[in-house]
C-alpha cells in the first residue's frame, strides 16, 4: 500500500518536472516575443500564433486532410511492400540472393534526392508525392525486416517444428510473432519520416497541405502562418506516434522490457 | 518394457571446420526400449547434445543411422518431442497457448485440445499460471512450460537435453520427482542427456555413458543398468548403495 503512495508520487512529480521544461521554453518564447524589440517576422509572439489559427481556422482542416490523406496511402502501401519483401528476402535464401544487392544499392538513397525523378514520371500531383513516401517508408521496413527474421532464435523455429508445424505454420505462429516488436518499431521511425517527406514533396508544388501553408507563409513572409503549419505537422505527427504506441502496448504485452 | 523401440546404429557424426575436422560421434550403437527412461552420461564435449540433435532429425549424420518403429529418421519430426536445454516456450504465447500448440497445429478438434491442455496443464502443476507469458515465469516454471508442451504433442520419444540444467539445486530436485511422476503416470520414453551423475542414476532405468571419441575407440564406453526399484523417493539419494553406484561412475568417467 505505501509503496503503490510513493510510485504514485514519483509518477506525479515527474509529471511536475515534465511540464516546467516545456513552461519556461514557452514562457522565454513569450518574453521575447513580446518584451523585446526582435520584429515579428523573425519571432511571432504566442498571441499572433493563436490568432492565426482562428483566423485559418475554415482552412486548416482541409490542409490536414490533403497531407494526411497522402501521408495515409504512400505509408500503408510502403510499409506493407516493406513488410512482405523483407519477410520473403528473410525467409528464403534463393530470394536473398537475387534481391539483397538491389535492396543495399537502394537503401543509401536519400527518398528526397528521387523526388524530381518522380515528379517527372509521375507528375506534379498526389501520386508523385505518394510514391516519396511510400518509397521512404519500403526502405526503412525492408531492411528493419530482413533484420528481424534474421534474429529470430532458431530455437524456436526447431521447437515448433518439433511440434508438428509445417513452412505455413512456422510462418505464422513464429516468424510474423517473433519479428513484430521490432517491425513496430520500424513502423513508428516510418511514420514520423512520412510527414517530413510529405512536407518536401509538396514544397515541389501544391495547392493544399502542410507544405502548401509553410511555402504561403513564407511567400507573403507571414511568419505566423508558417509556423502554424510547422506546428500542425507536428502535432499530427505526436498524435500518429501515439497511436502506434498504444497498438503496440498492446500486441506486444509478451516482450520482456525493463519497467520505465 | 523389453520391447525395442529405437535403434542406433554405427552412428558417425564429423563437423568440418577451418581449422579441418572435429569427430564428434564415432560408431555409437545401442538402442532403446519402449518405455524405458535413459540417461545418457559424460565428459563435456563428448557429443550428447550432438547425439541429441541426431536423434531429433535436427541434424544429420554423417554416418550409420537412426531407426524409430522400423523407420528411418530423416528429419524433425513431431514423434520426437524435444525439450531443450535453453528456455524454449514462444515468449509471445502464454502459458497456456504454449501447452496447446502441438494440438492446436494438428488442428485437433476444440474440445479435445481443451483436454489435452488441461491434463497437461495441471500435471505440471501450472493451472493458476495459463494466462502468464513466459517472461512473466521463474524458471522451474517455464521448464515446465516446454515439458508440458512436449508431452501434450504426445509424442513418441522425449529427448531432454540438460533440461534442469540451469536450476538451482532444490528446485532441481523438485522438477526430477515431478519428472518421474509424470513419467509413471504417461508411459512415453524419455531420454535424458545431463552431466549430473546423481540425477541421472535417481531417474534412470538404464545409463549410456559415452567418451571421447578416438581412432580407435568408439564413443560408447558402456551402459550401466540401474537397479533401484520404482517408485523412488528422494531418500534414496543418500542409501548407501546409491552413493557408491555413483562413486563407480564418476571414477570411470575420470579416466
Ligand atoms: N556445429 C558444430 N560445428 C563444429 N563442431 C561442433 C559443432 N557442434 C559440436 N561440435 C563439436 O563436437 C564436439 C561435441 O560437442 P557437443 O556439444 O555434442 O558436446 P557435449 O557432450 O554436449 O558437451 P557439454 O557437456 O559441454 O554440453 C565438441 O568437440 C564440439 O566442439
Ligand atoms: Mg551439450
Amino acid at each position: 500500500m505505501k509503496k503503490t503512495k510513493r510510485l504514485y508520487n514519483e509518477k506525479y512529480v515527474k509529471r511536475a518536472q515534465n511540464v516546467i521544461g516545456l513552461i519556461l521554453v514557452f514562457g522565454i518564447w513569450f518574453v521575447l516575443s513580446n518584451y523585446t524589440d526582435i520584429p515579428n517576422l523573425y519571432l511571432p509572439s504566442p498571441q499572433e500564433i493563436a490568432a492565426c489559427f482562428v483566423k485559418y481556422a475554415e482552412d486548416i482542416p482541409g490542409h490536414i486532410l490533403s497531407s494526411l490523406y497522402r501521408i495515409a496511402i504512400g505509408f500503408s502501401i510502403g510499409s506493407l511492400l516493406g513488410i512482405l519483401m523483407g519477410l520473403m528476402i528473410g525467409w528464403s535464401k534463393n530470394i536473398r540472393n537475387i534481391l539483397e544487392p538491389l535492396v543495399e544499392f537502394i537503401r543509401p538513397m536519400p527518398p528526397l534526392a528521387l523526388i524530381p525523378l518522380f515528379i517527372l514520371w509521375f507528375g506534379i500531383g498526389n501520386k508523385s508525392k505518394i510514391i516519396v513516401i511510400a518509397f521512404g517508408a519500403w526502405v526503412v521496413l525492408v531492411v528493419n525486416t530482413i533484420e528481424a527474421v534474421r534474429n529470430v532464435d532458431p530455437l524456436y523455429i526447431d521447437a515448433a517444428k518439433s511440434l508438428g508445424a509445417g513452412t505455413g505454420d512456422i510462418l505464422r505462429t513464429v516468424l510474423i510473432p517473433a519479428i513484430t516488436p521490432e517491425i513496430i518499431a520500424g513502423i513508428r521511425v516510418v511514420a514520423a519520416n512520412s510527414f517530413g517527406m510529405c512536407v518536401a514533396a509538396e514544397f515541389m508544388g501544391t495547392e493544399a497541405g502542410f507544405g502548401y501553408m509553410i511555402i504561403e507563409g513564407r511567400r507573403f513572409i507571414m511568419t505566423d502562418l508558417l509556423l502554424v503549419g510547422v506546428l500542425l505537422i507536428t502535432i499530427s505527427s505526436m498524435l500518429v506516434n501515439a497511436c502506434i504506441k498504444l497498438i503496440e502496448r498492446r500486441i506486444t504485452r509478451w516482450v520482456p522490457r525493463r519497467e520505465e | 518394457m523389453d520391447e525395442q523401440l529405437m535403434l542406433v546404429e554405427n552412428l558417425d557424426m564429423c563437423f568440418s571446420t577451418g581449422k579441418g575436422n572435429i569427430t564428434a560421434l564415432h560408431n555409437l550403437s545401442f538402442d532403446v526400449k519402449k518405455g524405458e527412461f535413459l540417461a545418457i552420461v559424460g565428459p563435456s564435449g563428448c557429443g550428447k547434445s550432438t547425439l541429441i540433435n541426431i536423434l531429433a532429425g535436427i541434424l544429420r549424420p554423417t554416418g550409420g543411422k537412426v531407426v524409430l518403429d522400423g523407420e528411418e529418421v530423416r528429419e524433425i519430426s513431431p514423434k520426437m518431442g524435444m525439450v531443450f536445454q535453453k528456455y524454449a516456450a514462444f515468449p509471445w504465447m502464454t502459458v497456456r497457448q504454449n501447452i496447446s500448440y502441438g494440438p492446436r497445429i494438428a488442428r485437433k478438434p476444440k474440445s479435445e485440445i481443451e483436454k489435452i491442455t488441461n491434463h497437461y496443464s495441471s500435471m505440471v502443476g501450472l493451472e493458476a499460471y495459463e494466462h502468464l507469458y513466459p517472461k512473466e515465469l521463474s524458471g522451474g516454471m517455464s521448464k515446465r512450460v516446454d515439458i508440458a508442451r512436449a508431452y501434450a504433442n504426445q509424442p513418441e520419444v522425449l529427448l531432454m537435453d540438460e533440461p534442469f540444467g540451469a536450476l538451482d539445486d532444490i528446485t532441481k530436485k523438485q522438477m526430477q520427482t515431478e519428472l518421474l511422476n509424470i513419467w509413471g503416470q504417461e508411459n512415453k520414453t524419455v531420454i535424458f542427456i545431463t552431466h549430473d551423475l546423481e540425477e541421472a542414476i535417481f531417474l534412470a532405468d538404464r545409463i549410456l555413458v559415452l567418451r571421447r571419441p578416438k581412432e580407435d575407440q568408439n564413443s560408447l564406453n558402456f551402459i550401466q543398468p540401474v537397479p533401484f526399484s520404482r517408485p523412488r523417493e528422494p531418500e534414496l539419494r543418500t542409501c548407501g548403495e546409491f552413493v557408491r553406484l555413483k562413486a563407480e561412475l564418476s571414477e570411470v568417467m575420470l579416466k
